[in-house]
Protein backbone atom coordinates (compact mmCIF):
# COMPACT_ATOMS: atom_id res chain seq x y z
CA UNK A 1 0.00 0.00 0.00
CA UNK A 2 1.28 3.33 -1.06
CA UNK A 3 1.04 6.17 1.91
CA UNK A 4 1.57 9.49 0.78
CA UNK A 5 3.26 12.15 2.66
CA UNK A 6 -0.08 14.39 2.18
CA UNK A 7 -2.23 10.87 3.62
CA UNK A 8 -0.03 10.56 6.89
CA UNK A 9 -0.09 14.32 7.93
CA UNK A 10 -3.89 13.93 7.21
CA UNK A 11 -4.32 10.91 9.28
CA UNK A 12 -2.33 12.63 12.37
CA UNK A 13 -3.98 16.03 12.29
CA UNK A 14 -7.22 14.18 12.44
CA UNK A 15 -5.75 11.90 15.38
CA UNK A 16 -4.75 15.18 17.15
CA UNK A 17 -7.48 16.62 16.81
CA UNK A 18 -9.91 13.70 17.82
CA UNK A 19 -8.04 13.73 20.92
CA UNK A 20 -8.02 17.46 21.65
CA UNK A 21 -12.00 17.26 21.28
CA UNK A 22 -12.32 14.35 23.42
CA UNK A 23 -10.20 15.85 26.35
CA UNK A 24 -11.65 18.97 26.29
CA UNK A 25 -15.27 17.61 26.40
CA UNK A 26 -14.23 14.72 28.79
CA UNK A 27 -12.90 18.10 30.70
CA UNK A 28 -16.23 19.97 30.34
CA UNK A 29 -18.28 17.17 31.28
CA UNK A 30 -16.45 16.66 34.49
CA UNK A 31 -16.50 19.90 34.97
CA UNK A 32 -20.41 19.92 34.98
CA UNK A 33 -20.59 16.51 37.14
CA UNK A 34 -18.33 18.26 39.49
CA UNK A 35 -20.54 21.33 40.06
CA UNK A 36 -24.02 19.27 39.78
CA UNK A 37 -24.88 18.03 43.28
CA UNK A 38 -24.08 15.33 45.18
CA UNK A 39 -27.28 12.74 44.55
CA UNK A 40 -26.12 10.75 47.87
CA UNK A 41 -26.54 13.61 49.97
CA UNK A 42 -29.92 12.22 51.56
CA UNK A 43 -30.64 15.97 54.03
CA UNK A 44 -30.48 19.55 52.13
CA UNK A 45 -32.67 21.99 53.46
CA UNK A 46 -34.66 24.56 51.99
CA UNK A 47 -36.98 27.24 52.89
CA UNK A 48 -40.81 28.65 51.47
CA UNK A 49 -42.06 31.85 51.99
CA UNK A 50 -45.85 32.56 51.10
CA UNK A 51 -45.74 35.81 50.04
CA UNK A 52 -49.65 35.52 49.92
CA UNK A 53 -49.41 34.43 53.87
CA UNK A 54 -47.14 36.55 54.92
CA UNK A 55 -48.36 39.67 56.81
CA UNK A 56 -45.49 41.90 57.58
CA UNK A 57 -45.97 41.09 61.28
CA UNK A 58 -41.97 40.86 61.70
CA UNK A 59 -42.50 38.10 64.35
CA UNK A 60 -39.67 36.02 62.46
CA UNK A 61 -36.71 38.81 62.77
CA UNK A 62 -37.57 39.13 66.15
CA UNK A 63 -37.70 35.35 67.19
CA UNK A 64 -34.34 35.00 65.04
CA UNK A 65 -32.54 37.93 67.43
CA UNK A 66 -33.67 36.45 70.53
CA UNK A 67 -32.72 32.68 69.21
CA UNK A 68 -29.45 33.18 67.58
CA UNK A 69 -28.74 35.99 69.98
CA UNK A 70 -28.24 39.08 67.12
CA UNK A 71 -27.72 42.24 68.35
CA UNK A 72 -29.81 45.33 67.28
CA UNK A 73 -29.38 47.37 64.20
CA UNK A 74 -28.51 43.91 62.47
CA UNK A 75 -30.66 40.99 61.26
CA UNK A 76 -30.30 37.85 59.90
CA UNK A 77 -33.83 38.09 58.17
CA UNK A 78 -35.52 41.44 56.95
CA UNK A 79 -38.77 41.41 55.77
CA UNK A 80 -39.31 44.23 52.89
CA UNK A 81 -42.36 45.80 52.45
CA UNK A 82 -43.77 47.55 49.61
CA UNK A 83 -46.46 49.28 49.07
CA UNK A 84 -49.30 50.44 49.45
CA UNK A 85 -50.96 48.88 46.13
CA UNK A 86 -54.95 50.23 45.47
CA UNK A 87 -57.36 52.24 46.35
CA UNK A 88 -58.20 52.73 50.10
CA UNK A 89 -59.73 51.24 51.46
CA UNK A 90 -58.54 48.43 49.85
CA UNK A 91 -54.89 48.46 49.73
CA UNK A 92 -52.22 45.87 50.31
CA UNK A 93 -48.74 45.66 50.72
CA UNK A 94 -46.39 42.85 49.44
CA UNK A 95 -44.04 41.53 51.57
CA UNK A 96 -40.31 39.77 50.36
CA UNK A 97 -37.98 37.96 52.58
CA UNK A 98 -34.23 38.90 52.80
CA UNK A 99 -31.88 36.51 54.42
CA UNK A 100 -29.72 33.70 53.34
CA UNK A 101 -30.70 31.82 50.39
CA UNK A 102 -28.06 28.64 50.89
CA UNK A 103 -27.31 28.55 47.51
CA UNK A 104 -25.85 25.28 46.03
CA UNK A 105 -22.69 27.27 44.37
CA UNK A 106 -22.45 30.31 46.96
CA UNK A 107 -19.92 32.86 45.78
CA UNK A 108 -19.30 33.86 49.17
CA UNK A 109 -17.61 30.19 49.96
CA UNK A 110 -15.90 30.95 46.45
CA UNK A 111 -14.06 34.19 47.75
CA UNK A 112 -13.72 33.70 51.08
CA UNK A 113 -9.71 33.69 51.53
CA UNK A 114 -9.62 31.65 55.50
CA UNK A 115 -12.10 29.12 54.42
CA UNK A 116 -14.40 30.50 56.89
CA UNK A 117 -17.51 30.05 55.11
CA UNK A 118 -18.39 26.64 54.14
CA UNK A 119 -21.20 24.59 52.83
CA UNK A 120 -21.83 21.69 54.99
CA UNK A 121 -21.68 18.41 53.21
CA UNK A 122 -24.24 16.93 55.14
CA UNK A 123 -27.54 19.26 55.01
CA UNK A 124 -26.44 21.53 52.46
CA UNK A 125 -26.36 24.87 55.05
CA UNK A 126 -24.34 27.49 54.21
CA UNK A 127 -21.82 28.23 56.86
CA UNK A 128 -19.96 30.71 59.03
CA UNK A 129 -16.67 29.19 60.89
CA UNK A 130 -16.66 32.08 63.21
CA UNK A 131 -12.70 31.29 64.15
CA UNK A 132 -11.47 31.44 60.84
CA UNK A 133 -13.28 34.46 59.81
CA UNK A 134 -11.07 37.41 59.87
CA UNK A 135 -13.93 39.51 59.05
CA UNK A 136 -12.19 40.93 55.73
CA UNK A 137 -16.15 41.49 54.31
CA UNK A 138 -15.34 39.87 50.38
CA UNK A 139 -18.08 37.45 50.90
CA UNK A 140 -20.20 40.53 52.22
CA UNK A 141 -19.12 41.76 48.82
CA UNK A 142 -19.32 38.36 46.49
CA UNK A 143 -23.06 38.03 48.10
CA UNK A 144 -25.45 38.34 45.14
CA UNK A 145 -28.41 38.69 48.28
CA UNK A 146 -26.50 40.80 50.33
CA UNK A 147 -27.74 38.69 53.13
CA UNK A 148 -24.24 38.95 54.93
CA UNK A 149 -23.04 41.61 57.65
CA UNK A 150 -20.33 41.70 60.02
CA UNK A 151 -21.56 40.98 64.06
CA UNK A 152 -20.72 43.62 66.08
CA UNK A 153 -19.72 41.73 69.32
CA UNK A 154 -17.61 38.94 67.28
CA UNK A 155 -16.31 41.13 64.37
CA UNK A 156 -16.96 38.26 61.95
CA UNK A 157 -19.15 37.74 59.00
CA UNK A 158 -22.71 36.78 60.16
CA UNK A 159 -25.83 35.65 58.72
CA UNK A 160 -29.22 33.21 58.72
CA UNK A 161 -27.80 29.58 59.19
CA UNK A 162 -31.15 27.93 59.14
CA UNK A 163 -30.41 28.03 63.12
CA UNK A 164 -28.31 24.95 62.81
CA UNK A 165 -26.43 25.47 65.64
CA UNK A 166 -29.32 26.19 67.61
CA UNK A 167 -32.65 25.07 67.01
CA UNK A 168 -32.26 22.48 64.37
CA UNK A 169 -29.31 20.86 67.23
CA UNK A 170 -32.58 20.38 69.33
CA UNK A 171 -34.48 18.69 66.83
CA UNK A 172 -36.56 21.56 66.16
CA UNK A 173 -37.58 23.86 63.22
CA UNK A 174 -35.68 27.51 62.45
CA UNK A 175 -37.12 30.07 64.84
CA UNK A 176 -38.75 32.11 62.10
CA UNK A 177 -40.93 29.10 61.22
CA UNK A 178 -41.79 28.48 64.57
CA UNK A 179 -42.51 32.30 65.58
CA UNK A 180 -44.72 32.50 62.10
CA UNK A 181 -48.30 33.20 62.94
CA UNK A 182 -49.68 32.60 59.36
CA UNK A 183 -47.47 29.28 58.49
CA UNK A 184 -46.03 31.43 55.87
CA UNK A 185 -42.49 30.15 56.08
CA UNK A 186 -42.11 26.60 55.35
CA UNK A 187 -39.02 24.60 56.37
CA UNK A 188 -37.73 21.09 55.35
CA UNK A 189 -35.38 18.75 53.86
CA UNK A 190 -35.55 19.00 49.90
CA UNK A 191 -34.53 15.46 49.20
CA UNK A 192 -37.40 14.06 51.06
CA UNK A 193 -40.83 13.50 48.59
CA UNK A 194 -43.16 13.25 51.72
CA UNK A 195 -41.56 16.69 53.70
CA UNK A 196 -44.10 19.85 54.05
CA UNK A 197 -42.01 21.51 52.07
CA UNK A 198 -41.80 19.23 48.84
CA UNK A 199 -45.08 19.39 48.94
CA UNK A 200 -45.15 23.01 49.33
CA UNK A 201 -42.65 23.49 46.19
CA UNK A 202 -45.29 21.15 43.99
CA UNK A 203 -48.24 22.56 44.71
CA UNK A 204 -47.52 26.11 44.60
CA UNK A 205 -45.85 28.48 42.14
CA UNK A 206 -42.27 29.23 43.22
CA UNK A 207 -39.61 31.53 42.06
CA UNK A 208 -35.94 32.05 43.16
CA UNK A 209 -33.87 35.31 43.26
CA UNK A 210 -31.47 35.90 40.62
CA UNK A 211 -31.51 32.17 39.29
CA UNK A 212 -29.73 33.75 36.24
CA UNK A 213 -26.13 34.38 38.48
CA UNK A 214 -26.26 30.27 38.32
CA UNK A 215 -25.88 30.52 42.15
CA UNK A 216 -28.96 27.98 42.47
CA UNK A 217 -30.26 29.71 45.63
CA UNK A 218 -32.55 27.47 48.03
CA UNK A 219 -34.73 30.24 49.19
CA UNK A 220 -38.19 29.87 47.61
CA UNK A 221 -40.93 32.77 47.37
CA UNK A 222 -44.54 32.04 46.42
CA UNK A 223 -45.10 35.58 44.61
CA UNK A 224 -48.35 37.81 45.52
CA UNK A 225 -51.07 36.74 43.51
CA UNK A 226 -53.19 39.67 43.31
CA UNK A 227 -56.29 40.43 41.86
CA UNK A 228 -55.06 42.91 39.42
CA UNK A 229 -52.15 43.67 37.58
CA UNK A 230 -51.17 46.99 39.82
CA UNK A 231 -48.47 49.24 37.55
CA UNK B 1 -23.56 86.17 75.84
CA UNK B 2 -25.31 83.55 73.44
CA UNK B 3 -28.34 85.22 70.97
CA UNK B 4 -30.71 83.21 72.94
CA UNK B 5 -29.66 84.48 76.17
CA UNK B 6 -30.65 88.11 74.62
CA UNK B 7 -34.34 87.45 74.88
CA UNK B 8 -34.46 85.64 78.35
CA UNK B 9 -36.65 87.90 79.79
CA UNK B 10 -35.54 87.25 83.84
CA UNK B 11 -31.96 89.34 82.99
CA UNK B 12 -33.04 93.19 83.55
CA UNK B 13 -30.43 94.24 81.35
CA UNK B 14 -32.32 92.94 78.26
CA UNK B 15 -33.61 95.59 75.97
CA UNK B 16 -36.49 93.93 75.23
CA UNK B 17 -39.97 96.42 74.61
CA UNK B 18 -41.53 96.15 77.50
CA UNK B 19 -45.10 95.58 76.82
CA UNK B 20 -43.98 92.30 75.08
CA UNK B 21 -42.47 90.80 78.02
CA UNK B 22 -45.99 90.00 79.84
CA UNK B 23 -47.04 88.71 76.80
CA UNK B 24 -43.63 86.17 76.46
CA UNK B 25 -43.55 85.13 80.51
CA UNK B 26 -47.29 84.50 79.53
CA UNK B 27 -46.47 82.18 76.57
CA UNK B 28 -43.26 80.31 78.49
CA UNK B 29 -46.01 79.18 80.90
CA UNK B 30 -48.91 78.24 78.82
CA UNK B 31 -46.33 76.09 77.23
CA UNK B 32 -44.87 74.72 80.38
CA UNK B 33 -48.59 73.54 81.43
CA UNK B 34 -49.68 72.47 77.75
CA UNK B 35 -50.31 68.14 77.86
CA UNK B 36 -53.84 67.85 78.51
CA UNK B 37 -53.57 66.12 81.61
CA UNK B 38 -52.09 68.76 83.53
CA UNK B 39 -56.06 69.97 84.15
CA UNK B 40 -57.93 68.53 86.54
CA UNK B 41 -59.86 65.97 84.44
CA UNK B 42 -63.35 66.84 86.56
CA UNK B 43 -63.64 70.39 85.45
CA UNK B 44 -63.39 69.15 81.58
CA UNK B 45 -65.73 69.93 79.72
CA UNK B 46 -66.64 66.59 78.61
CA UNK B 47 -67.03 65.31 81.89
CA UNK B 48 -69.44 68.02 82.95
CA UNK B 49 -71.71 65.90 80.53
CA UNK B 50 -75.37 64.30 81.57
CA UNK B 51 -74.09 60.81 79.77
CA UNK B 52 -71.55 60.78 83.57
CA UNK B 53 -74.16 60.51 86.06
CA UNK B 54 -74.57 57.31 85.02
CA UNK B 55 -71.45 56.44 82.81
CA UNK B 56 -69.35 57.64 85.97
CA UNK B 57 -66.96 54.52 85.54
CA UNK B 58 -66.77 53.80 82.37
CA UNK B 59 -67.44 57.49 80.54
CA UNK B 60 -65.17 59.58 82.44
CA UNK B 61 -62.39 61.06 79.42
CA UNK B 62 -58.74 60.85 80.18
CA UNK B 63 -56.21 62.52 77.28
CA UNK B 64 -56.22 63.97 74.23
CA UNK B 65 -59.52 63.89 73.04
CA UNK B 66 -60.97 65.64 76.62
CA UNK B 67 -59.13 68.35 75.49
CA UNK B 68 -61.67 71.68 76.18
CA UNK B 69 -60.46 73.18 72.74
CA UNK B 70 -61.42 70.01 71.06
CA UNK B 71 -64.76 71.15 72.02
CA UNK B 72 -65.93 67.21 71.47
CA UNK B 73 -68.94 65.57 73.29
CA UNK B 74 -69.96 62.52 74.22
CA UNK B 75 -72.22 62.27 71.33
CA UNK B 76 -69.88 63.40 68.97
CA UNK B 77 -68.43 60.18 68.75
CA UNK B 78 -71.35 57.64 70.12
CA UNK B 79 -74.13 59.65 68.55
CA UNK B 80 -77.46 60.71 69.88
CA UNK B 81 -78.91 59.43 72.50
CA UNK B 82 -82.61 58.91 71.16
CA UNK B 83 -84.58 56.72 74.00
CA UNK B 84 -81.33 55.49 75.48
CA UNK B 85 -81.42 53.71 78.02
CA UNK B 86 -84.86 53.10 78.71
CA UNK B 87 -85.37 51.72 75.13
CA UNK B 88 -83.15 50.46 72.42
CA UNK B 89 -80.79 53.13 70.74
CA UNK B 90 -78.72 53.58 68.09
CA UNK B 91 -75.74 54.83 70.56
CA UNK B 92 -72.68 53.84 68.70
CA UNK B 93 -69.92 51.47 71.15
CA UNK B 94 -66.39 50.91 69.77
CA UNK B 95 -65.29 47.85 70.85
CA UNK B 96 -63.70 45.09 68.34
CA UNK B 97 -67.36 42.97 69.56
CA UNK B 98 -69.83 46.04 69.09
CA UNK B 99 -73.24 45.61 67.47
CA UNK B 100 -71.89 48.81 65.67
CA UNK B 101 -70.16 47.63 62.28
CA UNK B 102 -66.40 48.21 62.43
CA UNK B 103 -67.35 50.28 59.26
CA UNK B 104 -69.32 52.96 60.83
CA UNK B 105 -66.73 53.15 64.02
CA UNK B 106 -63.90 53.62 61.65
CA UNK B 107 -66.03 56.61 59.90
CA UNK B 108 -66.97 58.24 63.49
CA UNK B 109 -62.82 58.09 63.53
CA UNK B 110 -62.10 58.85 59.94
CA UNK B 111 -64.54 62.11 60.51
CA UNK B 112 -61.61 63.95 62.30
CA UNK B 113 -58.81 61.56 61.49
CA UNK B 114 -57.49 61.61 57.94
CA UNK B 115 -56.78 58.14 56.69
CA UNK B 116 -53.25 59.58 54.60
CA UNK B 117 -52.47 60.58 57.94
CA UNK B 118 -53.02 57.54 59.83
CA UNK B 119 -50.81 56.26 57.30
CA UNK B 120 -47.90 58.16 57.73
CA UNK B 121 -47.98 57.06 61.70
CA UNK B 122 -48.24 53.10 60.61
CA UNK B 123 -48.95 51.19 57.32
CA UNK B 124 -51.10 48.77 59.14
CA UNK B 125 -53.99 51.80 59.01
CA UNK B 126 -53.73 50.97 55.26
CA UNK B 127 -54.41 47.34 55.48
CA UNK B 128 -57.21 47.24 58.28
CA UNK B 129 -58.96 50.30 56.89
CA UNK B 130 -62.35 49.79 57.62
CA UNK B 131 -62.18 46.39 58.18
CA UNK B 132 -61.76 46.17 61.77
CA UNK B 133 -62.76 49.00 64.55
CA UNK B 134 -60.20 51.40 65.29
CA UNK B 135 -60.79 50.39 69.00
CA UNK B 136 -59.21 46.36 68.20
CA UNK B 137 -56.30 48.42 68.93
CA UNK B 138 -56.92 51.94 70.26
CA UNK B 139 -58.14 53.19 73.45
CA UNK B 140 -59.56 57.15 73.37
CA UNK B 141 -60.74 57.42 77.20
CA UNK B 142 -57.84 56.58 79.23
CA UNK B 143 -55.03 59.20 79.33
CA UNK B 144 -52.54 57.85 77.28
CA UNK B 145 -53.66 54.98 74.47
CA UNK B 146 -51.21 52.28 75.55
CA UNK B 147 -51.10 50.88 72.03
CA UNK B 148 -48.30 53.94 71.49
CA UNK B 149 -45.67 52.93 74.08
CA UNK B 150 -45.89 48.69 73.19
CA UNK B 151 -42.65 47.05 72.04
CA UNK B 152 -41.74 46.02 68.67
CA UNK B 153 -41.98 42.11 70.02
CA UNK B 154 -45.40 43.07 71.63
CA UNK B 155 -46.52 44.47 68.63
CA UNK B 156 -46.04 41.32 66.41
CA UNK B 157 -47.60 39.59 69.26
CA UNK B 158 -51.29 42.05 68.90
CA UNK B 159 -50.78 40.75 64.93
CA UNK B 160 -50.54 36.83 66.41
CA UNK B 161 -54.01 37.66 68.12
CA UNK B 162 -55.83 37.72 65.17
CA UNK B 163 -53.67 36.31 62.42
CA UNK B 164 -52.85 33.00 64.34
CA UNK B 165 -53.54 30.16 61.71
CA UNK B 166 -54.07 27.04 64.26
Amino acid sequence: MDISKRHFLTGCGTLIAGISIYSVAKELAGSEAGASVDQTQTIKYAMVHDENLCIGCNACEQACRDVNNVPDGVSRVVINRTGPFGEYPDQSYRFSRKSCQHCEDAPCVKVCPTGAAYIDPDTGIVGVNQDKCVGCQYCIAACPYQVRFINPVTQTADKCDFCRETQLKQGKQPACVEACPTHALVFGNIRDPESELVKTLKSKPTYRAKTDLGTRPKLFHVPTIDGEIVL
Amino acid sequence: MSRLSRYWPVFPTIELPTILLPSFIYLVVAGASFPVSAQPNESLAINQSSCMKCHKRNGAMFGLHANTALAIQCQSCHGQRGKHPRKGSNIRRFTSDSATPATEQAGTCLECHDHETLAMADWTHNVHADKISCASCHQLHVEYDPILGITTKERSQLCRGCHLVK
